[in-house]
């Protein structure tokens, strides 16, 4: 298997599904936190703070998932409060690279990721049938997204940064 | 409630540089099943409510259908038209503690996790015929598929084990 990781924003997402696939999106984000827990429990200090080629460490692409939980929620009162487009998300990752979360303890930042992760499904699983399909103007793609392919994509996004993480970590020769 | 898993729409035609992302949600489940059951007791594992699945049930039938996309991956390999069928009613995995009905899911998909990994990016091109489905399906679309699948049995667990957990 030697298939190069696309970018992240290189992705193509199909949000055309109109079945309801709600409950196995909120299954998958729910799980995000002890795939998390458990990818890292044995890693050392140095490692969870190593940069490659400039990279996000370990310890970042952890916080990052941190930082952009707001976003996605506040997505989400976007979409229940009617707005017309989706708030911007920072392009740049200003928020991560200014964090310093390589000064921060791994279990802390975990266990902050769990706190908000379910925080977020408890109001998940609070909506409708009916709810999950209002829908937002995306406001890169002027695209219609809905609650359900906004946290698909919230899913996504949590695959790529494991997917990166099990990398960095095999660049470090401890996987 | 989830959607039955026989009325999912599917679309398959994934790029092999998706397997990894598939392959780390398969990896993944076996950490999430471990902290669904973890501090359950057997007899609501063992349970079944209205007729339907144990939690038992659920897991072992994802160990099953592993064993046969360890066989699909394989007659994708060989070239074969129509690759085998699913399984459908499980096992009776009642009588086994819960630790032994996750080793034989943790041993089936390592080993799948493993023959993935082996693949060559010719041969992740490689398809067959799915037999319900009727569509061509390779190797990533598999993944794709299977990893789409042990979501639909983690909310059916989730569903059965919620009531417990609101205690």
């Amino acid at each position: 298997m030697s298939t190069q990781q696309p970018k992240w924003f290189e992705r193509k997402f199909d949000f055309s599904s109109e079945q309801n696939i709600f409950p196995s999106i909120i299954e998958r984000l729910r799980g995000t936190p002890s795939r998390l827990e458990e990818k890292l429990k044995s890693v050392s200090e140095i490692n969870l703070n190593a940069k490659i080629n400039g990279r996000w460490s370990i310890k970042e692409n952890l916080g990052h998932l941190l930082d952009l939980e707001p976003l996605w929620v506040g997505r989400l009162d976007d979409i229940l409060n009617k707005e017309i487009y989706l708030r911007t998300a920072d392009l740049t990752n200003t928020k991560t690279d200014q964090a310093n979360h390589d000064r921060e303890d791994k279990d802390h930042l975990v266990r902050e990721f769990r706190m908000t992760r379910v925080t977020t499904i408890n109001r998940l699983e609070l909506l409708s049938e009916e709810t999950i399909f209002f829908s937002a103007l995306h406001p890169r793609l002027k695209t219609p997204m809905r609650i359900m392919d906004l946290f698909l994509f919230v899913a996504d996004h949590d695959d790529h940064h494991l997917v990166t993480i099990h990398q960095v970590m095999q660049t470090l020769s401890i996987q | 409630m989830a959607l039955p898993w026989f009325e999912r729409d599917l679309t398959f035609g994934h790029r092999p540089e998706m397997l990894p992302f598939f392959l780390e949600r398969l990896e993944g489940t076996l950490i999430r099943l471990n902290e669904k059951v973890k501090g359950i007791d057997n007899k609501i594992l063992s349970e079944r409510i209205h007729g339907k699945w144990s939690v038992k049930e659920n897991i072992g039938h994802l160990a099953e259908i592993d064993e046969i996309a360890d066989r699909r991956i394989d007659e994708m390999m060989a070239g074969v038209t129509v690759m085998s069928p699913a399984v459908f009613e499980p096992r009776d995995y009642h009588p086994w503690p819960i630790e032994r009905v996750l080793d034989f899911f943790k041993s089936n998909r390592v080993n799948n996790l493993k023959k993935y990994k082996t693949l060559s990016d010719e041969q992740l091109k490689k398809s067959s015929l799915h037999p319900r489905l009727n569509v061509q399906m390779t190797p990533v679309d598999l993944a794709w598929f299977d990893a789409e699948h042990d979501d639909h049995h983690l909310v059916k667990i989730n569903e059965i084990l919620k009531p417990t957990r609101s205690q």
